[in-house]
């Protein structure tokens, strides 16, 4: 009589706790594959890091669903970091390019196949000579032949 | 009470009519019948929070109606037998032995116990479940007065023959 | 709370007459449990001791002293159902919360396009962009130090070019090694 009231009553609280949840673990799903992802996490919110995250709407011209940047200035334990995350997704990837010197990878791309059809995956790597990082990871629909076009012309977004 | 009384108004009491006819038809006498079903009413109401369980609360009314007449039809006593004569629950001794023993409030038990069982059913609701006159009246669906009596019956019958132990 | 005797008794009396309410039944036991209780009417303490016993055993969380109506008891109205679930929601926002402080996986949920700068999140569109177009421009020219040193304005040209074919090179779809 009355329990099929309360049942409801919770199944609504549910329903709208399931509402809330999904963007946590959501936010989390597309990064999770690679350990490139975990830069952004560990290094994010750090003092000399700047970091970059940019929305679909702003993204659509260029073909791409997300765009992830961040720079890390002084840090070595992050340049280690860095590289052994490299390391591990290289195996996942389609396309490498690397230049490498004494202390280990200094410049990378990557590109791997996304978790959709027709969604690539980008990573790029640079350190300079003054130690800054740069990690640039990108998602989306366009080629790497987009992305040189892209990078060539300078666009700001 | 009054949303949950609400529902039991709708679900059980309408079955009133016909769980006393079923009644009659055993027990062959209307008042008894009467005060069966009213018994079964405040037993119903008390289980109000099992009673989804069933898939028919009708016939779950109906077959404990069924059972409680049957059960009359075995006892047949008219007031309850003579006070020595009884003895049960507390370890199957009489009133006047427990009272013997002081325990006092166990003879209380055994004769409440003694009394018709729809005058225990409302010493059960009035006394401790603590529900008002009115409220008994409405579950049962019948006259406030007529529970009153029932009830004062009831209490005065616990007084005399406690007392009548007392006394010997 | 003092009863009176000519209280007492008229309150007897009315119960016997089935007459008394819920709450007056409840002095009557109380009354009968203390220790005021005259001897003329000591032989009423069981019937109301008996009551005390089965309440105790139907209603365990009632006091003697200050009984709560069985209708305003919190757990056992249907409200308690309202409780738990609410409870649970809470502990599970909690959770979330909690989830978010120690596993961030984005330090800053204000907005679509944001850029953390020193862990201060900034959602102005222009300082946003303004980064995002910095790093990917970074990333895009080559390393410096594989550009030999010459005068300025051949090494602007040299860059240039470099840049250019390394550039090609890293991205290009055939694999051709420089």
């Amino acid at each position: 009589m009355n329990k099929m009231k309360h049942i409801r009553c919770a199944l609504w609280l549910l329903m709208v706790l399931c509402l809330v949840l999904p963007e946590e673990l959501y936010a989390a799903e597309t990064q999770r594959d690679l350990k490139i992802q975990d830069v952004f996490t560990r290094y994010g919110k750090k003092k000399n890091v700047t970091m970059v995250e940019l929305s679909k709407e702003m993204l659509e011209t260029y073909g791409m669903t997300l765009y992830k940047s961040i720079v890390i200035k002084n840090d070595p334990e992050a340049l280690r970091f860095t590289r052994q995350c490299l390391k591990a997704d290289q195996n996942g990837a389609r396309k490498i390019k690397e230049i490498t010197d004494d202390g280990g990878v200094v410049s990378a791309y990557y590109q791997m196949p996304g978790k959709e059809k027709d969604i690539n995956r980008f990573v790029l790597f640079k350190v300079n000579a003054k130690q800054v990082i740069t990690l640039v990871y990108i998602e989306g629909e366009l080629d790497s032949d987009d992305l040189i076009t892209l990078l060539f012309t300078r666009k700001d977004f | 009470m009054k949303m949950e009384f609400e529902t039991f108004k709708i679900t059980v009491l309408p079955l009133r009519e016909k769980l006393v006819s079923i009644s009659r038809r055993i027990v062959e006498d209307g008042v008894d019948a009467e005060d069966i079903v009213q018994e079964s009413l405040l037993k119903l109401w008390l289980m109000r929070g099992e009673l989804d369980r069933y898939s028919s609360v009708e016939a779950f009314a109906t077959q404990m109606v069924k059972n409680l007449s049957i059960d009359h039809l075995r006892a047949r006593h008219p007031e309850g037998p003579p006070l020595e004569s009884l003895s049960l629950d507390s370890g199957g001794r009489s009133p006047d032995e427990l009272l013997e023993e002081k325990d006092a409030v166990a003879c209380v038990r055994v004769l409440i116990s003694q009394l018709p069982s729809l005058q225990q059913a409302i010493i059960r609701m009035k006394d401790i479940e603590g529900y008002e006159l009115q409220e008994i009246a409405d579950i049962t669906g019948t006259q406030i007065e007529a529970v009153r009596v029932n009830l004062s019956r009831a209490r005065k019958k616990i007084r005399e023959q406690f007392l009548q132990l007392n006394r010997q | 709370m003092k009863m009176k005797t000519d209280d007492i008794d008229k309150l007897i009396e009315r119960y016997f007459e089935g007459e008394t309410t819920a709450d007056e039944e409840r002095q009557l036991r109380v009354f009968f449990a203390s220790e005021s209780v005259p001897d003329r009417l000591s032989s009423y303490k069981p019937l109301f001791a008996y009551f005390d016993e089965e309440i105790q055993k139907v209603h365990p969380q009632r006091l003697q002293a200050n009984e709560v109506k069985h209708t305003t008891k919190l757990w056992q109205t249907k409200k308690r159902w309202l409780y738990i679930v609410s409870g649970a929601a809470a502990a599970v926002l909690l959770l979330l919360a909690v989830n978010r402080v120690w596993f961030p996986t984005d330090p800053c949920y204000c907005s679509d396009n944001y850029v953390v700068i020193n862990g201060r999140c900034y959602t102005d569109i222009h300082t946003v962009r303004a980064m995002a177009a910095e790093a990917l421009h970074e990333v895009a020219t080559p390393v410096d130090e594989y550009f030999p040193k010459a005068d300025v304005n051949d090494r602007e040209r040299h860059v240039v070019d470099d840049q250019l074919k390394d550039l090609g090179s890293m991205f290009n779809d055939n694999e051709t090694n420089e």
